[in-house]
C-alpha cells in the first residue's frame, strides 16, 4: 500500500502532462490536416473555380470573410469569457440550470474556435498578401504586422488548449484544470490586442463599442469574482451550542 | 416516461449546439456580405457636376505656297488666329479613403501580389 501511494502522484502527474501534450499535438495536427485538405481541394481541383462562379465570389471575398469571421470569433470568445465569469461567480446559478450553463460555456468556446478556423483559413486565399500555411500557424513570421498577428496565433492555441481541457477535466484534476483555465484571461487579452492592433475594422464605432463593452464587462465580473471569492469560502456564522457565535477560519 | 424525461436535457443541449454553431456561421456569412456592401458603397462613384474648362488656343494662319511642285507652309506671328476650346470633362470616380490604422513604426515592404486600393 505504501509503495502504491508513493508511485501514484508521479504517475498521475506524468499522465496529466501526457494528456496535455497529447491534446495539443492532436489539435495542432488535426487543424493542419483540415486546413491542408481544404486548401488543396479549393486550389488544385476545379472545385474552387466552380464554387467561385456559383456563389459570386470575387477576389476580395476571402478578405471580407476574414474580417467578418474575425469579428464573430471575437464576439464568441468574449461571450464565452463573460459566460464563464457569470458561471464561476454564481450570478446565473438561480436562473440557468448548471448543466445547461456549463454546456453553453463549452459550446461558445468551441464555436469561437470553429469561426477562428474560418478566419485563418480564409486568409490563405487573400489576394493582397500572400499567406503561406506556415505564416498562419507559426507566430511572428507573417507578412502583415507579424507581432500582433502572432499574438492572435498564440491566443488561438491557448483557446484550443483551454477548450480541450473541458474534456480532460477528470484526468487533469480540479486543481490543474483550474490553473489551466486561468489562461482564458490571457487568451482574451491577447486576442483583444490582436483585434485592436491588426484589425482593419478596429477603428469603426461598432468595433470600438465591442472592445470597450466586452472589456469592461470582463473587468467588472473579474473584480466581482475576486471580491466574492473570500466570502464564499467561509461558512456562514451560526450560533454555537453554548450560545456564543462560532469563529470562522 | 423515463426515456422522455432523460432525453429532454440532451435535446436541449443538441438544440443549443445547433443554434450557436448555425448562428455563428450565419453571422460570419452575413457579415461577409455586409463588409462587401460597405466597401462597394465607400468606393461608389460620386457624381459631381461635369467640369468644363475653356482653353484659349492660338492657331497660326497658314499660307500654302507651291515651291517646285512641293507644298510649303509659312506661318507668321502677326497672322495668328485666336480660338477657344471647351473641354467637357466627365465626373471622375472618387476613391474612398481606406480604413487603415496608421502603423506606429515604419512597416517593412511586404510581398504584394496584386494592388488594391481598398486597404
Amino acid at each position: 500500500m505504501a509503495s502504491a501511494s508513493e508511485t501514484t502522484p508521479s504517475t498521475t502527474q506524468t499522465g496529466r502532462l501526457l494528456v496535455l501534450f497529447g491534446s495539443l499535438a492532436f489539435g495542432f495536427i488535426g487543424g493542419l490536416i483540415v486546413l491542408g485538405i481544404g486548401w488543396l481541394l479549393l486550389t488544385v481541383t476545379p472545385l474552387g473555380a466552380f464554387l467561385g462562379g456559383a456563389l459570386g465570389i470575387t477576389t476580395k471575398t476571402a478578405w471580407h470573410l476574414t474580417r467578418a469571421s474575425g469579428t464573430v470569433a471575437y464576439m464568441l470568445l468574449a461571450a464565452s469569457t463573460i459566460w464563464g465569469l457569470l458561471l464561476s461567480s454564481k450570478i446565473i446559478k438561480e436562473t440557468v440550470s448548471p448543466v445547461l450553463a456549463l454546456a453553453m460555456h463549452n459550446v461558445l468556446s468551441w464555436a469561437a474556435i470553429g469561426i477562428t478556423g474560418i478566419h485563418v483559413f480564409a486568409l490563405l486565399f487573400d489576394s493582397y498578401y500572400t499567406y503561406r500555411l506556415a505564416d498562419l500557424v507559426i507566430p511572428f513570421i507573417g507578412p502583415y504586422r507579424p507581432e500582433w498577428v502572432g499574438l492572435g496565433i498564440i491566443g488561438m492555441y491557448l483557446m484550443l488548449l483551454t477548450s480541450l481541457s473541458f474534456s480532460w477535466r477528470k484526468q487533469l484534476g480540479q486543481k490543474w484544470w483550474r490553473r489551466l483555465h486561468y489562461l482564458t484571461f490571457a487568451v482574451y487579452l491577447m486576442v483583444t490586442a490582436h483585434g485592436v492592433m491588426a484589425g482593419t475594422d478596429s477603428g469603426t464605432p461598432g468595433m470600438k463599442a465591442l472592445y470597450w463593452g466586452s472589456g469592461l464587462l470582463v473587468l467588472l465580473l473579474t473584480n466581482y469574482r475576486l471580491l466574492t471569492l473570500g466570502q464564499r469560502g467561509r461558512p456562514a456564522a451560526r450560533p454555537a451550542r453554548n450560545g456564543r457565535p462560532a469563529q470562522n477560519g | 416516461m423515463t426515456n422522455r424525461s432523460n432525453s429532454r436535457p440532451g435535446q436541449q443541449l443538441g438544440a443549443l449546439k445547433l443554434a450557436v454553431a448555425g448562428g455563428s456561421l450565419a453571422a460570419a456569412l452575413l457579415g461577409t456580405q455586409l463588409v462587401a456592401r460597405q466597401e462597394m458603397a465607400n468606393t461608389a462613384v460620386s457624381t459631381p457636376e461635369p467640369i468644363v474648362i475653356t482653353v484659349p488656343i492660338h492657331l497660326p494662319a497658314m499660307q500654302q505656297t507651291a515651291v517646285g511642285g512641293e507644298t510649303a507652309v509659312n506661318t507668321t506671328a502677326s497672322s495668328r488666329q485666336t480660338a477657344q476650346l471647351s473641354l467637357n470633362l466627365p465626373p471622375i470616380p472618387q476613391a474612398a479613403v481606406p480604413q487603415i490604422n496608421a502603423p506606429s513604426a515604419p512597416v517593412q515592404a511586404a510581398p504584394i501580389t496584386q494592388t488594391q486600393s481598398s486597404r
